[in-house]
């Protein structure tokens, strides 16, 4: 089949500075606002790594650093995006710490305030331990969120040894051990411009942006990358668990199927992720034949959802789903994958359309765009090779999918429910 | 906002005409004055009619074609606007020329199909599905209790009374009471009493609107706008307990401040400068300053005419936050805050109304809202701009406080 896409209609700019890093600008006509992510490579799952010698930090101090980074000598930087206009936030995901603002006015002064605050580290005791009390509050929360609690307690049963087991901000007791001198440590590894990533959309003249942004980093000095290497991780792809119950006061119960997969990096890791994406849409959209099934008996319906997560070391599927009868909703579905698959062509064409379609409605949303490129540009893909990757997946290709990640041995099954 | 055209036939219409998305969307909203004995079923309602037609009579078969057409999104919601019960219907299409194909136009067939051909027969709808879609219901209102954050401003909000304790999917007494018959019956009433709008963004004109939604002109009535009246009931306190880590701190000011006026506008001023934003004094003050909470935040209704603060605390915190969150407003009250903390707000509400023409969605909720207020974007951000010190102090003191809710864990 052929989608005739003559252009998704946008333009990216892309250069690499003397320095290493990574600069990425496109115009959006028409928009008022100007977004950018300022992304390093750097995530909870970095918590071994060698410098000089080899260092193991406290869990949870990538999220501690990016809340500290905004403290300065001259007061908080959000105060600062706040007095341009902007708006401005930041996140820490297994594999990635993003600082990013938003704003419709002194796009330039917000720019240039980003990538300093992001390259000028401070840290002083007297933060460092007044955050203790806030993420520790954050940490609180989580604990009291029971679709939080599910996911963790899937991904903890799921792997043996990679830290992506470890929740993101850690817990109270490993913060508590964070120093100054250890953000420090971690910025000076991890926040080097050759593993970082600049993603500016909207209102912008690339050109003009181009030009402040390199007149930015030539006024500054980085001394060599110090990072050496990342841990290597050595995961078995059948998981630890097989099941895994966490007993909390929810009224519905809570379940989460993982399935774990072989991960992929760079364009290999892109193209796999797209495929098992249109598989999972195949077999468990509202449309697929054991949704139509399920619904017909009461054991799914809007509660129902499914995502499959993939970055360099870790991948897997998970479906979620809450329901009192939960046990039969497992058997169902995991019965149900273990038969053979049967997907016919005329499937796989609408499944396409389908995604196609979903790419180009996201392409509304600048941060969509920033996020999501910055996340393929790391891990070494192009968000905007997805039409032509989608667009050459075959039938073929599903089965083997298919045959690798809906394993007896790669499952987990994860509830919460009442005691 | 500049470029949205507005137009009545029977409906009424807000279009706004632009090259600069990839989609085109469009929101059909159906309002009715909310009250108890109607709220569970209208709040089923589009649960029901966005999964299946008389034309497509399943969720298979209604969203094969929709997966077809590029990932059409057709959703139906409901939710109470102040007074009223609002159902929506959203449809997001991408563009035509982006796939060489005509999608709109058979995208606007299917949400015909929606709202003029249910899958019901004589009189009523699917005992089946309604069964179906009953459970679902009840366990959604079940499962409020596991967001902690979301239970507790409702049950401040049912401290509250009138319109804010109405349940928006309503009680589970009343989702019983709820019958195919009368489930039709409320759709009847729905598609002829209601007071119906239309709001389109995207790469369309007039024309092209006018004659797409032609077959729904029979629809709807005229009806005016039901805004909620001031309302502010004797001080209350709740405490609550549950087995959890974080406790809960909820507050509810009230204030006789009109939502048409000048004044409910500068009250985003006075809440942007009381716990709006990260610059505000609730997160500076609870979380920097005291490390008491990761959020401290409060919101202002101006239907509803209550300011709302919320905070996650440690439950040995709760008098210690208080005396901090009525210490804050003291001093806003007392004209104490900085020049520079005032104009960072006042850019902060532009910014946010700047970048309201950026997201469909948001641009079609903001025009929906525009209806009640008379403003344009423009008048509105003037207004805030000539937000005067004396604006806020005076709106400031007319702030009081209603209603504390605390849900407690920890040890009791």
């Amino acid at each position: 089949m052929k989608l005739d896409f003559p252009n998704v209609g946008e333009t990216l700019h892309h250069h690499i500075l003397d320095n290493g890093l990574s600069v990425y600008l496109l115009k959006k006509t028409g928009y008022e606002k100007t977004f950018a992510t300022f992304t390093t490579k750097y995530g909870s799952i970095d918590r071994r790594f060698k410098l000089e010698d080899w260092v193991e930090v406290p869990d949870g101090i990538a999220h501690f650093l990016e809340h500290k980074m905004f403290e300065k000598e001259e007061g908080d930087i959000f105060q600062k995006f706040g007095r341009q206009g902007a708006s401005a936030n930041a996140f820490t995901s297994f594999t990635r710490t993003a600082y990013l603002f938003g704003a419709t006015s002194n796009v330039r002064e917000n720019v240039n305030t980003l990538l300093d605050f992001v390259q000028t580290p401070y840290f002083t005791k007297e933060s460092v331990e007044k955050e203790k009390g806030i993420i520790g509050q954050e940490i609180q929360m989580y604990q009291d969120n029971p679709g939080w609690r599910l996911f963790f307690g899937l991904i903890e049963a799921m792997y043996d040894t990679h830290p992506v087991k470890i929740d993101i901000a850690g817990t109270i007791e490993s913060i508590s051990e964070i120093t100054a001198e250890d953000l420090y440590v971690c910025h000076q590894a991890f926040y080097h411009p050759s593993n970082m990533a600049l993603f500016v959309v909207g209102n912008i003249e690339p050109d003009d942006m181009m030009e402040l942004i390199r007149d930015n980093q030539s006024s500054k000095s980085f001394e060599e990358p110090t990072l050496r290497a990342r841990e290597a991780i050595d995961e078995p792809v059948a998981v630890r668990l097989a099941e895994r119950v966490i007993e909390m006061d929810v009224s519905v119960p809570k379940v989460m199927i993982g399935y774990k997969d072989v991960p992929q990096a760079g364009e290999v890791g892109l193209k796999q992720e797209l495929t098992v994406e249109l598989l999972m849409h195949a077999l468990f959209d509202t449309t697929a034949p054991l949704y139509t099934e399920l619904y017909a008996e009461g054991l799914i319906d809007d509660a129902f959802s499914f995502d499959y997560t993939s970055e360099e070391t870790f991948a897997f599927a998970a479906l979620s789903m809450e329901t009192p009868q939960v046990d039969a909703f497992v058997e169902r579905v995991t019965s149900a994958l273990e038969r053979p698959l049967h997907l016919g062509q005329e499937t796989l064409d609408r499944k396409k359309r389908m995604m196609q379609g979903q790419f180009l409605k996201a392409l509304n949303s600048p941060e969509f765009i920033a996020n999501q490129f910055s996340r393929y540009a790391l891990n070494g893909g192009n968000l905007f090779d997805i039409p032509d990757l989608i667009d050459a997946i075959t039938l073929d290709e599903l089965y083997e999918s298919y045959e690798r990640l809906f394993r007896h041995d790669q499952r987990t099954v994860c509830i919460v429910r009442k005691p | 906002m500049k470029g949205i055209e507005q137009f009545e036939h029977q409906l009424h219409y807000s279009v706004y005409p632009t090259k600069k998305f990839k989609t085109t969307t469009c929101l059909v909203s159906f309002a009715a004055p909310l009250t108890q004995d109607t709220v569970a079923g209208r709040a089923l309602l589009p649960f029901i009619m966005e999964k299946s037609t008389a034309t497509y009579p399943s969720i298979e078969l209604f969203h094969t074609p929709l997966e077809e057409l590029y990932d059409t999104n057709l959703y139906a919601g409901a939710s109470k606007i102040g007074k009223e019960h609002v159902i929506q219907f959203q449809l997001e299409v991408v563009n035509d020329n982006l796939v060489g194909e005509s999608v709109l136009s058979q995208a606007i067939k299917l949400l015909e199909d929606v709202l003029l051909r249910p899958n019901a027969y004589d009189g009523a709808f699917q005992p089946l599905i309604v069964e179906q879609e009953r459970r679902l219901q009840r366990q959604r209102i079940e499962s409020v209790y596991d967001d902690k954050m979301r239970f507790a401003q409702q049950r401040l909000q049912e401290m509250l009374g009138g319109e804010l304790a109405i349940p928006s999917l309503g009680t589970l007494e009343q989702l019983d009471q709820v019958t195919p018959k009368s489930l039709y019956d409320a759709y009847q009433s729905m598609i002829q009493d209601d007071r119906v709008d239309i709001y389109v963004v995207g790469d369309v004109s007039r024309e092209q609107v006018e004659q797409a939604f032609e077959p729904l002109e029979s629809l709807g009535a005229r009806r005016p706008r039901h805004l909620p009246e001031a309302s502010k009931g004797e001080f209350k306190r709740l405490e609550e307990h549950q087995d959890i880590k974080q406790s809960k701190l909820h507050l509810a000011y009230s204030l006789d401040v009109d939502p048409r006026t000048e004044d409910a506008l500068r009250m985003q001023v006075v809440n942007g400068l009381f716990g709006g934003f990260p610059h505000s004094k609730l997160f500076m003050n609870v979380r920097e300053k005291e490390s008491l909470a990761y959020y401290a935040a409060s919101q202002f209704s101006s239907l509803s005419r209550k300011l709302f603060v919320y905070a996650g605390i440690d439950s040995t915190n709760q008098q210690k936050t208080e005396q901090i969150i009525e210490d804050q407003l003291k001093a806003i009250q007392a004209g104490d805050f900085e020049d520079e903390t005032l104009q960072q707000t006042k850019e902060l509400l532009f910014h946010q109304r700047r970048q309201l023409g950026d997201n469909p969605r948001q641009l079609i909720a903001w025009m929906s809202g525009a209806d009640v207020r008379p403003f344009s974007l423009d008048e509105e951000m003037a207004i805030i701009d000539h937000t005067t010190r004396e604006h806020i102090v005076a709106l400031a003191k007319e702030m009081e406080l209603e209603a504390v809710y605390c849900l407690k864990g920890g040890e009791r």
